[in-house]
């Protein structure tokens, strides 16, 4: 069947052809990456000291940037797998899209609580020492659970493609081995296709629920303290939305500069970005409910500390954040993508940007100012996050970038089977098995 | 909205209006000092520099909440109008008093730094500008050493000392105090970090008439609780010069940790001049508690501190092995489901592929039938 298929020259072209801008660009994120990489041995050979933590702010940029990055790896569950078993019809061309970003960003998220312990050789005590009543070891469980189902779920789809590549182009020998190995045996036949499709399925049942399970945990590493600010049973399903939320988002980026890039305006439509702007919308006002309910709660309640902290966030030195994400990440794009006017291509990625940095700010806040507020009375924590943090911080914003354009020069960025099984999804649409046997 | 620009300036309009909306009010205005004292420079007896602090040896005394500082204070109207000072701290390293340096309040301040090194103490004799936090020792910057009659001791859980220096001198890094009246002054002590913390400051009444305040002092004693997680009863007596319970007075009682102060709360003494307060540290150690009286009602302050030590007890798990198993066999099963399912999708593709290899070599194709 890899015969039958054929490739959309559109969609094949940006893994025939580079150019230099691309280099350009790779190597801009190279060197960020590099300097983020020389930041990390010079907190290897000297120690956490390097950095702004401290004994009252021991989780700084580091976790920051592992929540956020867990959260907009929710971008292909979410999308790929429950518009999958939806059976949602537009979902097609950007399935891919999800799926990698899921991969790329657990890969980049997991290396952060390593970078944050200060001694990578000490991971091993997990699988030495852990213990199952520990948060800690949950968190490591589903994370790594969550990253092979995605892996498993980003390369399944991607067999018929690698047959039609393999079959069709000369790519060079390391992407050829590659088709190669993922289409072995790939002939496309029908027993074939519906071998894939079950798994596909079933893929896109169980993933769904790991990718929640994923994030809870992450919640519940804070949650399961005892700590102000943290010790609250929202925190989960507040994770959860807010992880969909950030996915989304980053989803919406990415659609907009492979689009205009790769020129998939043919695929890519104002449909897929209207679709997934009012899915961000719907959790834009999730996200603003549990926040508003959230500190609502806490600041009822008038606990000294719980107001301490309140205060901290609201007029203290978090407020230029907490008002700038609230109002910049969470309210202006609610406005860009209500009102009909805005909700372009342009107003739907300016609100989906605004989301993402909200959002990293959002997980900022929720790290910093809670381990900095004082449990007993002492003084206040002080965290100022240093130029190694901040380097290693960009780095991982490079590589992801820097492997998620590589990730499309390997692979093509659409998935071409489904799109065409799309196209001639009438002609194609089998006979009842009663009929047959007829 | 077609281009991005229109879209950016659209979403910079609403953050600058909802930026303007009213935002919350304060939640937490700060706290300020507002301890007030006075001298007197009395024709009494010259205070005794042996390291034992005895009543009616000093005459005004203040308790600074934040350092948990005690200080006694004495001045003599002679030519350098020697200020005597008794100081107690729980401190171990060095302890400074920082004293006005000019009639005209500029911020500069004389520093008397004291510390004990073995059983003897030592003092350093500094100055701190008004512009910055920066100590210098007189003798570094031309002055000369003024402190007279230092004497220290490790007394129990705290550092005594008592020492003089002139308000009046001739060295342009002391006090060059001419005048009566307000004066400012300040503690600071070193931590465990390194760094230093600091009171706010406050400031003392020279040249006033003798109030006739009386001392007090105070004992803290720990009648049970020896082990973590069990509480510990902290007693303490306040007794005037007589030996009479002082009552209904607030004593507030503290713990010192490698951090700062954990306060407790503040508790009032019964007709029998006692106060308990309850603590249950959680972790095994050794803690330094302390009570003190910040002076009130023609009282003079004082304060007390005493080592707790608590054993270690045994860790008790919060879940029993026999209670984890249940809940263990639960995450293994989702876990396991969840894997399985996993090995269950590679397999159905995988057998797929062997299905379609089987029967491409078993059974003729189309053209091969065809041939």
């Amino acid at each position: 069947m890899a015969a039958d298929l054929h490739a959309d020259p559109i969609l094949v072209r940006p893994l025939q052809q580079t150019t230099w801008r691309f280099y350009a660009v790779c190597g801009v994120l190279a060197t960020i990456v590099a300097v983020g990489v020389l930041g990390y041995v010079t907190q290897l050979v000297n120690g956490l000291a390097v950095t702004g933590l401290n004994d009252k702010v021991s989780w700084g940029l580091y976790i920051s940037n592992f929540v956020f990055f867990i959260g907009i790896s929710h971008a292909g569950t979410l999308i790929s797998a429950i518009l999958r078993v939806s059976k949602t019809e537009w979902r097609r061309p950007i399935t891919r899209m999800a799926e990698s970003i899921t991969v790329i960003a657990i890969v980049i998220a997991a290396g952060f609580p390593i970078i944050d312990m200060g001694r990578p050789d000490r991971l091993i005590h997990v699988f030495l020492y852990g213990r199952i009543q520990s948060a800690i070891l949950w968190d490591f469980v589903s994370i790594f659970t969550y990253l092979t189902g995605s892996i498993i779920y980003l390369s399944l789809p991607m067999i018929p493609d690698a047959a039609i590549l393999r079959a069709k182009y000369r790519l060079g020998r390391l992407r050829g081995f590659l088709y190669s190995f993922l289409a072995r045996r790939w002939t496309g036949n029908r027993s074939q296709k519906m071998s894939l499709e079950k798994a596909i399925g079933m893929m896109a049942v169980i993933i769904i629920p790991v990718a929640v399970s994923v994030h809870t945990v992450v919640s519940w590493i804070f949650g399961m303290t005892l700590r102000v600010g943290w010790h609250t049973a929202i925190y989960g399903p507040y994770f959860v939305v807010g992880a969909i939320f950030s996915g989304i988002a980053t989803l919406l980026v990415a659609m907009a500069v492979f689009r205009k890039v790769y020129h998939l305006e043919k695929y890519i439509t104002l449909k897929h970005f209207r679709n997934l702007g009012m899915l961000l919308l719907v959790l834009d006002i999730a996200i603003i409910y549990f926040s508003l309910s959230d500190y609502l709660t806490a600041a009822y309640g008038s606990e000294t500390q719980e107001i301490q902290w309140l205060a901290a966030l609201s007029t203290g030195p978090y407020a230029l954040l907490f008002w700038g994400t609230f109002i910049g990440g969470f309210v202006v794009p609610a406005f860009l993508l209500g009102m009909k006017w805005t909700r372009t291509i342009s107003g739907i990625v300016v609100a989906a940007v605004l989301v993402d940095i909200g959002m990293w700010i959002e997980r900022f806040l929720i790290v910093v100012p809670t381990l900095a507020a004082p449990q007993v009375p002492f003084d206040w924590g002080v965290y100022q996050p240093t130029w190694v943090e901040w380097s290693i911080t960009a780095a991982s914003i490079a590589g992801f970038a820097l492997l998620y354009a590589i990730f499309s020069k390997v692979f093509p960025i659409v998935s071409m089977w489904e799109v065409q099984e799309a196209a001639e999804a009438p002609s194609e649409v089998p006979a009842p098995a009663g009929e047959v046997s007829e | 909205m077609r281009s991005p620009r229109a879209a950016i300036a659209f979403a910079a309009l609403i953050f600058l209006v909802v930026l303007v909306l009213p935002g919350p009010t304060d939640l937490a205005p700060g706290a300020q000092a507002t301890h007030e004292g006075d001298i007197m420079c009395p024709s009494t007896p010259v205070p005794v520099h042996d390291g034992f602090l005895q009543p009616g040896e000093y005459r005004e005394s203040f308790f600074d909440p934040k350092t948990k500082v005690l200080l006694y204070f004495n001045c003599v109207q002679d030519a350098n109008r020697t200020f005597h000072v008794g100081l107690a701290t729980p401190w171990d390293k060095w302890t400074d008093l920082r004293f006005q340096a000019t009639d005209v309040w500029n911020g500069d301040f004389n520093v008397v730094r004291v510390s004990l090194k073995g059983e003897s103490a030592e003092a350093l004799d500094g100055f701190m500008w008004g512009a910055g936090p920066n100590f210098a020792e007189d003798l570094s910057v031309g002055g000369s050493h003024d402190i007279a009659g230092l004497a220290g001791r490790l007394s129990s859980d705290f550092y005594v000392y008592e020492f003089a220096f002139p308000l009046l001198s001739s060295d342009a890094y002391d006090s060059q105090l001419t005048i009566n009246g307000s004066f400012y002054f300040q503690l600071a002590y070193a931590t465990e970090m390194a760094t230093f913390l600091e009171s706010d400051a406050h400031f003392i009444q020279i040249g006033q008439v003798p109030s006739g305040a009386r001392w007090t002092s105070m004992d803290l004693s720990l009648p049970r609780g020896n082990a973590a997680r069990e509480t510990a009863e902290i007693l303490v007596g306040l007794r005037d010069d007589r030996f009479r319970p002082v009552a209904f007075m607030p004593i507030s009682v503290f713990v010192r940790t490698t951090f700062g102060f954990l306060d407790l709360g503040t508790v009032l003494t019964n007709e029998d001049g006692l106060a308990s307060v309850p603590y249950a540290p959680r972790d095994e150690g050794a803690y330094i508690v302390g009570a003190a009286f910040e002076g009130e009602r023609g009282y003079l302050a004082s304060a007390s501190w005493l080592s707790l030590v608590l054993s270690p007890v045994p860790a008790t798990p919060t879940l029993l092995p026999r209670d984890l198993l249940v809940i263990q066999t639960l995450i293994v099963l989702v876990i396991g489901g969840v894997w399985s399912t996993y090995a269950y999708s590679l397999f159905v593709v995988w057998q797929g592929l062997r299905a379609s290899r089987d029967a491409s070599s078993e059974r003729p194709g189309p053209k091969d039938e065809a041939a």
